[in-house]
């Protein structure tokens, strides 16, 4: 590992160099970023302390990627805010920060907090009751109904209501007898020309 | 004028009976004169076997061809007297019309794999409609989602959750996706009845290219309220929106015939009426108990789960003793249609099949009469084609056999001796007469015009509309047998037991036909119009005159098609005034307010080609937030058996190392249900040093990077430009 300017000439605080802590910075910027953390000023500050805080940590583990030791101190980072925000849990744990993400995209609130999201600064004080309100709703509570498949039986039968069938009957046989009669004119009309 | 309330409750049984039987003599009086001089045209020949299958053919098709003719007709002199006393809607008092329903309403849209951005405007259109009336409080909006692929299925959650929040509507508008798309639409819908269905009393059913105004859905739940026995309500929905010439020549013609054909299929089906699978609303009690649906005895295509599920619902419900009712004349209630014959026929592929699998249900025991007559007319729909297939080749037989021998007139007694007409004259007016009654629809529907002004310049005056009249009735007069090879073809198919791939429809702008597909579609309908055109014209010259429509129309299938397709020249003839519809002319909010946001759809950069057929996969691994809503929208699950556990393990690190191309759609979406291994590919990729992602990832990674590449001068140092960079990276992809 190179060693920065600033450490070389005895100089506090320390940074490290090379292409893996390059590539550590640029990953937890573009983390940020992905999480509408636009401001150039405040995305560079945090990252640079966020990497500064994985370089310390680096050196009681020298064999771990920079990548997986700033994005692990970014996630402490996120977690520390949501604690002060009010939503503790254990941030390590990614099922815990995807809930935390979530209730931040619920209200809004990336696009909203840019000025204090992950900022040291105070916040503000209806934050943590906003963010314990963001809860998905994808449903009504399940209340499960029985949908039985409909019974299917094969063959005519006679209509259920005998009174219908029969008014029913007597109202074709009528009708029926005028078809026939219609027929038969036609009937007899092929018969008396042909 | 007094309004004089229906109440389908006192409909005497013997009215329906009496009207069914009126329409019956009526198709007798229609088709009997042409069956008779059918007759006797192959009587003054000698009649054969192969003139007997002919007057056989000829029976069936003209037949339907009666029907459409005599449902015109009764709709026709019904709007005369200004409406059909017997319809659902004049069950509700104008100031029963102003109630607010307190009833409790889900309004539900299945959807699969459809074009999210006009799904979720469609779903905010009606939703801010809905309110807007303020007559129906407790009423909550569902999109059912079966989308398997993932790219949609993505964008589907994204966009209702920024739709949720932008209307303020969370805990108004839900959004379900299932994790098998088991018994496709009708497994949708029952999933939701099963979870949720005992909430609500009513559930309107959409399309994914539903509008509804919120006055609609107000009138149909007002209309469920009044009328306590009915089950089903069936809205009858115009076609809109279309912008190629084949969807406007639909709307044209769905619009100007479409009202007194309504009319007179409400004349005959009343309370028997049938549900077409959307724009209609259902009480959920009833619903739940009786039309769960049975599986059909059997394999494929006619046996297993049934295809086509609305034909049978209705039927299912009527069994159980509730009504189903058609609201014709109801305001507000649309639809979109396919934009190239392709599509149409890919549609009906769809529909087809369904239909014919319910052969098996005409003969069940307990459906009402009509519910079987239903059956069998939706299979007759597609049947016709192939018969009318068989009617021409019997045709051209009969001409080669007259031609072979000598086409005979034998001095026997006949019609002709009364009408003093020659075999020729006698063939040209049976001609005549059956053009007649296929257009018969279509003069009713003008007649009726007739007396309405306003609808009359709504559709751009009388020039325009005959115009319009015209050029429609020669496009589908050609496009007609292209339909006809299409269904015989999907007919054959199904009795192949090939199988049938429920596709996604492509609506609007991006239904727009392809050379290619067309060209590939159609090379078939040119070539048998072209041999049909070569043997019919050695057979009989005559005959190929009478046949040059339909072959015209085969032979000039690649082109018709194409154009049709145009999305350019339909809005040419938008631009015109041709085809104009009174939606176009005066569009209701509803239509107006999804046309501005469709438009206003903020449109960001496309994502890079490589990285676009995975995209949504992309934005679920990686984007923090897209990432936690898909993982707050699945189901936990219980700890995976061992062998589960370590197969998405693996998968996991391919996708990792080796990007999603070395995985297939299936194992794609296995990672994608599974909420431990979502969250574990989040972490992994974030924390992952390049060197050990796949290029695919490392591009995608780069979305997010703030640096753009420094701009190339003279002396930049001599790397890979970034632009070439990138085209490497993506051929390493």
């Amino acid at each position: 590992m190179e060693l920065s300017r600033d450490e070389i000439s005895g100089a506090a605080p320390a940074m490290p160099a090379g292409a893996a802590w390059d590539e550590a910075f640029l990953r937890v910027e573009s983390y940020l970023r992905a999480h509408h953390l636009e401001g150039r000023v405040l995305l560079n500050q945090i990252t640079t302390e966020i990497i500064r805080e994985a370089y310390q940590q680096s050196r009681a583990n020298p064999g771990e990627e920079p990548v997986a030791i700033a994005m692990r101190c970014t996630h402490a980072r996120i977690g520390t805010w949501f604690s002060r925000a009010g939503n503790s849990g254990d941030w390590s744990d990614e099922r815990v920060r995807a809930r935390g993400r979530l209730a931040l995209v619920l209200k809004d609130l990336p696009g909203n907090t840019t000025s204090y999201f992950l900022s040291n600064d105070p916040l503000p004080a209806e934050l943590p009751a906003i963010l314990a309100s963001g809860i998905l709703r994808p449903g009504p509570e399940l209340q499960l109904s029985n949908m039985a498949p409909a019974p299917l039986e094969f063959g005519f039968d006679e209509p259920s209501d005998p009174s219908t069938a029969k008014k029913s009957g007597w109202s074709t046989i009528r009708e029926a007898a005028g078809w026939i009669a219609l027929v038969g004119i036609y009937g007899a009309a092929w018969a008396a020309s042909h | 004028m007094a309004f004089v309330r229906f109440d389908p409750t006192e409909l005497d049984p013997r009215e329906a009976t009496r009207r069914r039987h009126r329409l019956i003599t009526l198709l007798l009086l229609i088709a009997g004169p042409g069956v008779l001089v059918m007759a006797d045209l192959h009587w003054r020949t000698g009649f054969d076997a192969w003139k007997i299958v002919h007057l056989i053919l000829f029976i069936i098709l003209f037949s339907l061809v009666a029907l459409g003719a005599a449902q015109s007709l009764i709709g026709f002199f019904l709007r005369r007297r200004g409406g059909d006393s017997c319809r659902i809607i004049a069950s509700l008092s104008p100031e029963e019309r102003l109630q607010p329903v307190m009833a409790r309403t889900a309004i539900v849209m299945p959807i699969c794999n459809e074009e999210v951005g006009r799904v979720i405007e469609g779903l905010r259109v009606m939703y801010e409609s809905v309110l807007q009336t303020g007559k129906l409080p407790d009423c909550d909006f569902f999109l059912l989602s079966d989308s398997n692929d993932p790219n949609r299925w993505i964008a589907e959650e994204a966009a209702w959750l920024a739709l949720t929040q932008r209307l303020g509507a969370q805990g108004r508008i839900f959004y379900r996706k299932r994790r098998g798309g088991i018994n496709k639409k009708a497994g949708n819908l029952a999933d939701f009845c099963r979870r949720w269905g005992s909430h609500y009393r009513y559930m309107v059913v959409l399309d994914a290219d539903s509008i509804m105004a919120g006055d609609a859905i107000v009138h149909l739940a007002q209309l469920m309220e009044r009328n306590h026995k009915v089950g089903i309500i069936q809205g009858v929905p115009l076609l809109v929106n279309g912008e190629t010439l084949l969807a406007r020549l639909q709307q044209f013609a769905s619009r100007l015939y479409g009202t007194i054909s309504a009319t007179g299929l409400n004349y005959w089906q009343l309370g028997e009426a049938n549900y077409w699978g959307h724009n209609a609303i259902i009480r959920l009690a009833p619903f739940i108990r009786h039309c769960s649906l049975p599986e059909l005895p059997g394999e494929g295509p006619f046996g297993g789960r049934i295809m086509s599920h609305d034909y049978v619902e209705a039927a299912l419900m009527r069994r159980a003793g509730w009504q189903v009712w058609l609201a014709t004349e109801m305001k507000g209630n649309y639809e979109e249609c396919p934009s190239n014959v392709i599509e149409f026929a890919q549609r009906d592929r769809r529909w087809l099949q369904g239909n014919l699998q319910h052969a098996r249900l005409i003969g069940a025991k307990g459906f009402h009469v009509v519910n079987r007559v239903h059956f069998i007319l939706g299979i007759l729909a597609y049947l016709a084609s192939p018969l009318w297939l068989a009617f021409l080749i019997v045709s051209a037989v009969i001409a080669y056999r007259h031609g072979a021998v000598g086409a005979l007139v034998i001095p026997k007694p006949s019609f002709a001796a009364y009408a003093h007409w020659s075999y020729h004259t006698q063939a040209i007016c049976l001609a005549l007469f059956t053009f007649g009654m296929l257009f018969l629809p279509k003069g009713m529907a003008l007649l009726d015009l007739r007396r309405r002004r306003e609808e009359v310049a709504s559709f751009g005056g009388w020039p325009d509309l005959l115009g319009g009249v015209f050029l429609e009735t020669f496009v589908f007069t050609l496009l007609a047998p292209v339909l006809m090879l299409f269904h015989s073809k999907f007919i054959l198919l199904t009795v192949c037991r090939q199988r049938i791939t429920w596709g996604t429809q492509r609506r609007g702008r991006a239904g727009e036909s392809v050379l290619a597909e067309t060209i590939s579609a159609h090379w078939g309908h040119t070539l048998t119009g072209l041999i049909g055109w070569l043997i019919v014209s050695r057979i009989d010259p005559m005959l190929a005159f009478w046949m040059s429509p339909i072959l015209a129309g085969l032979i000039c299938a690649i082109p018709l098609s194409y154009f049709t397709g145009s999305l350019a020249i339909g809005l040419q003839f938008r631009r015109e005034g041709l085809f104009k519809t009174p939606e176009e002319s005066r569009p209701l909010p509803v239509l107006v307010e999804l046309d501005a946001g469709m438009s206003a759809r903020p449109h960001g950069p496309e994502p890079l080609p490589e990285l676009a057929e995975n995209y949504g996969l992309l934005q679920a691994v990686l984007d923090p937030y897209v990432n936690a809503v898909h993982v707050s929208l699945l189901r936990a699950k219980d700890e995976l058996p061992p062998a589960s556990e370590e197969r998405l393990a693996g998968l996991r690190k391919t996708l990792l190392r080796e990007g999603p191309a070395a995985l297939s759609l299936r194992d794609r979406l296995a990672l994608l249900m599974d909420v431990n291994s979502m969250n574990a590919l989040h972490d992994d990729l974030w924390s992952s040093p390049s060197s050990h992602l796949a290029k695919w990832w490392q591009l995608a990674l780069e979305h997010y990077n703030v640096i753009a590449p420094a701009p190339e001068t003279a002396f930049s140092p001599r790397i890979t430009p970034p632009a070439t960079r990138r085209s490497v990276d993506a051929s390493a992809v």
